[in-house]
């Protein structure tokens, strides 16, 4: 990587600038290479609401484990949903009492369940952002191809734009953001122009690696006040994004209001299965209570950046990733956790 | 969760692609973008969602391991 630049965003001694990644890969990244020791400390790097297990609500969980409780009934879900802690215990608690759970690393996987346990409704724990969102569509296209009754969807799936115009309007000490890379690689670039125009602030598609990281947060401090998108990312990620995937998604989900943890409910900040497939859906609509496991559990406030993983005063004691109070030390994407195992 | 992975293709067939991750073989749905035998894609949650260079593929591949040996401790 160019010295200069290194050099650059060691010495770097201009106003303080405040870039936040919103996304969990990128979260776990700058954390596992040590990024944030080669920036100048008047740079800071804040995790933002950008793991689709941390900014699911507890009465989503509750559902969750409710369903998985039915008779006849089996909640699929990915791994990373069976720690989250509901109003009373996880998934995994609740499979530990005998309620039927079942992990899988594809929602697709839910259809050869279903076809060979007819007797059996499979419900999915359809969260995720947009990388994932099209996924279900896939699962959805199958489900009516091969005219099964037998699956149904529980649906917590957010879209990006509208949380962010939240975090800008609500929070308003970000300077600018590394865009998700996964995201992006289904929406395009130009998902971010809106925003950037609305709030005067540069938005920059990263890759995953190190130096991509570096490059990109270098760009971000050069395009400061700047309301501009730039794409490093290139090779990955076009400005019109998968159109195929998202025509797909257009098909069979429609957007609505959404609860995030720690931001209540955002207009159009969720999809949600179309009228016409209601009867594949389990019940995704006003799951909106949020219950705090611990009073002193702070995720809300990490989530949205006002606050680092260190400021909360569970972080490290009665907050660990084998104990997690709060969903962002569950994932692995969580900044919680990134932060506490990157020490 | 939005982690995906890279690989190349083997073989399609009915819309199912067998994709080599560094030696572990795995079945992938193809049916977001069309990929073809010698493809590098990118595979989140047992569907290709994109085709990338070879160039990306490595990054990624190497980013994933050091994700992995790191989460192990």
């Amino acid at each position: 990587m160019d010295s200069e630049i290194l050099r650059f965003l060691k010495e770097y001694d201009g106003d303080v600038i405040r870039i936040m990644e919103v996304c969990g890969t990128h979260t776990a990244e700058i954390s596992r290479t040590g990024i944030r020791k080669m920036l100048s400390p008047k740079i800071k790097l804040i995790s933002g609401p950008g793991c689709p297990v941390c900014v699911t609500v507890t009465a989503y969980i509750d559902a969750c484990i409710e369903i998985a409780k039915r008779e006849n009934t089996t909640l699929v879900s990915f791994g990373d949903m069976l720690r989250v802690p509901g109003s009373h215990g996880s998934l995994r608690d609740a499979q530990a009492e005998g309620a039927s759970v079942k992990m899988v690393y594809s929602p697709l996987d839910t259809l050869k369940y279903a076809k060979e346990h007819p007797e059996t409704m499979y419900v999915f724990a359809a969260v995720g952002f947009e990388t994932t969102t099209p996924v279900y569509a896939l699962l959805m296209e199958q489900i009516l191809a091969q005219q099964i009754t037998n699956i149904k969807l529980l649906t917590s799936l957010k879209v990006m734009p509208p949380v962010i115009d939240w975090v800008c309007a609500n929070q308003g000490n970000v300077d600018g953001f590394l865009a998700p890379g996964h995201v992006s690689v289904i929406t395009g670039s130009r998902i971010f122009a809106p925003l950037a125009e609305k709030f005067h602030l540069p938005f920059v598609v990263s890759g995953f690696e190190g130096e991509e990281l570096l490059s990109s947060i270098y760009a971000l401090i050069k395009l400061r006040g700047q309301g501009t998108v730039m794409n490093l990312y290139p090779s990955v990620v076009s400005e019109e994004g998968n159109t195929l995937a998202q025509a797909q998604v257009e098909k069979y989900f429609t957007p609505g209001d959404a609860t995030w943890r720690g931001m209540g409910s955002i207009p159009d900040s969720g999809m949600y299965l179309r009228e016409t497939y209601q009867k594949y859906d389990a019940g995704s609509l006003n799951l909106i209570e949020d219950h705090v496991l611990n009073r002193a559990c702070r995720c809300a406030e990490v989530l949205t950046g006002k606050i680092t993983s260190e400021e909360c005063p569970l972080f490290g004691t009665a907050c660990t990733t084998e104990h997690p109070q709060g969903a962002c030390m569950v994932s692995m994407e969580g900044a919680c956790f990134n932060h506490l195992t990157a020490r | 969760m939005c982690v995906a992975t890279s690989g190349e293709v083997l073989k399609v067939e009915n819309g199912i692609a067998e994709v080599d991750f560094q030696g572990n073989i795995v079945r992938a749905a193809a049916g977001l973008t069309e990929v073809s035998p010698g493809d590098y894609v990118l595979v989140h949650a047992g569907v290709i969602i994109q085709k990338v260079t070879k160039q990306d593929n490595d990054i990624m591949t190497q980013l994933l391991a050091e994700m992995e040996d790191a989460a192990r401790g």
